[in-house]
């Protein structure tokens, strides 16, 4: 159903400082969280076969934030205490059965963060200030079978009406139905971050801990 | 470099890891408020109740005349109105759009978790698609039986007055 994807095209390690603040490092201070980082989260995930990928260093975040992506998608990032998606799935965040593997092997293999932050790509008409749409798609079969009944729906209500009536105003609002169908279709894409803070500072060492594609 | 403002829901213990891993959940289809089963099945009806209210509008001799009774599909109307007798309730055709479609939206807004839920999936164009065909032939249905009335009512007056006139023209 979903499957992983080894990288993210629109989010990668030069992307980090833009999202998350780009701090003025001193090497002393690179060094102390790279070291912890390493302790508490690279090397048992490599340990255990799960990598992680690095994604770089920013100052900790004291806010959501919302960002925009080349491809003009924006993305939200935010705890995940407060990720959106807990709202459609009685307070919990839903991943796939192999994300949800995957992170308990990362609980098992000892990996500590001390922040996780889910990052959601939004749908291109989705601007700051707007209401948060639905993130999590219906299943693809489910999908399917809109997408058939959505279609003859449709194209039966268009018959129907254009026949009846011929007036534009009653058109109007059928072609409206016909835009709006393919709304419920579009797959965003999510992200898990996790953060390492250098202790005494606001430096954090942010890695990738999960991603997929909703299909 | 900026003064640290650590947000109030930040641990710092470095188990934010497993508070995650408790808080997830795996994904087996989209929890919805919508029945699906149950939208196909009230728009089946839907559109069968107002398919019926068409049909005795349709086959109605008030619209086509008394020629029509002679017409075979007549027969046709007359073997399937025995069985359900209700080609003449033409008001069926809101009516039961209507009941139908609040008999969805009451079952529907009750239908929320559970196993079912598990396969449901409420999306609002999906809905309102579903919905759109025997909303669409209930407003046809009131807009044709309107425009019966109208055209009857019309007749009515225009015979009421023609018959007030020629009884004028009498007198005088």
């Amino acid at each position: 159903m979903q499957e992983p994807v080894d990288s993210i095209p629109e989010l990668n390690p030069a992307v980090i400082p833009r999202v998350f603040g780009n701090p003025v490092l001193e090497s002393a201070d690179v060094a102390a969280i790279g070291h912890i980082a390493g302790e508490r989260l690279l090397i048992p995930a490599e340990r255990a076969g799960l990598p992680v990928a690095p994604l770089g260093i920013s100052l900790l975040p004291s806010e959501a934030i919302q960002i925009q992506a080349p491809n003009g998608h924006y993305w939200c990032f935010d705890d995940h205490s407060v990720d959106p998606t807990r709202a459609e799935f009685g307070g919990r965040v839903p991943v796939p059965a192999e994300i949800h593997k995957r992170l308990h092997d990362l609980v098992e293999a000892g990996v500590q963060v001390d922040l996780v932050w889910t990052g959601h790509e939004m749908p291109l008409s989705w601007k700051p200030g707007d209401r948060m749409p639905e993130l999590v798609p219906a299943p693809v079969d489910l999908r399917e079978m809109d997408r058939r009944i959505v279609t003859v729906n449709v194209n039966a209500t268009k018959s129907i009406v254009k026949s009846v009536a011929r007036g534009a105003s009653v058109a109007g609002k059928v072609a409206a139905f016909t835009v709006l169908a393919p709304m419920s279709l579009a797959s965003l894409d999510p992200v898990i971050l996790g953060g390492v803070i250098l202790p005494g500072s606001n430096l954090v060492c942010w890695c990738l801990l999960a991603q997929w594609v909703w299909e | 470099m900026k003064p640290i403002q650590t947000p109030t829901h930040v641990k710092m213990a470095g188990n934010a890891l497993n508070d995650f891993v408790n808080a997830v959940t795996i994904y087996q289809g989209k929890p919805g408020k919508i029945d699906r089963s149950l939208i196909y099945i009230a728009a089946g009806a839907s559109a069968w109740l107002v398919l019926l209210g068409v049909f005795g509008l349709w086959v109605d001799p008030v619209t086509f005349g008394p020629a029509w009774e002679e017409h075979r599909w007549f027969y046709v109307r007359d073997q399937i109105n025995s069985l359900i007798a209700l080609y003449h309730y033409l008001w069926f055709i809101p009516l039961g759009s209507g009941a139908a479609l609040g008999a969805t939206t009451a079952v529907l807004s009750q239908v929320k978790s559970g196993k079912w839920s598990r396969r449901l999936c409420g999306s609002l164009p999906v809905t309102a698609a579903i919905l759109t065909l025997p909303l669409a032939l209930a407003v046809c249905g009131i807009l044709i039986y309107a425009l019966i009335v109208a055209t009857v009512f019309a007749a009515f007056i225009a015979l009421l007055l023609a018959v007030i006139l020629a009884a004028l023209a009498g007198a005088a």
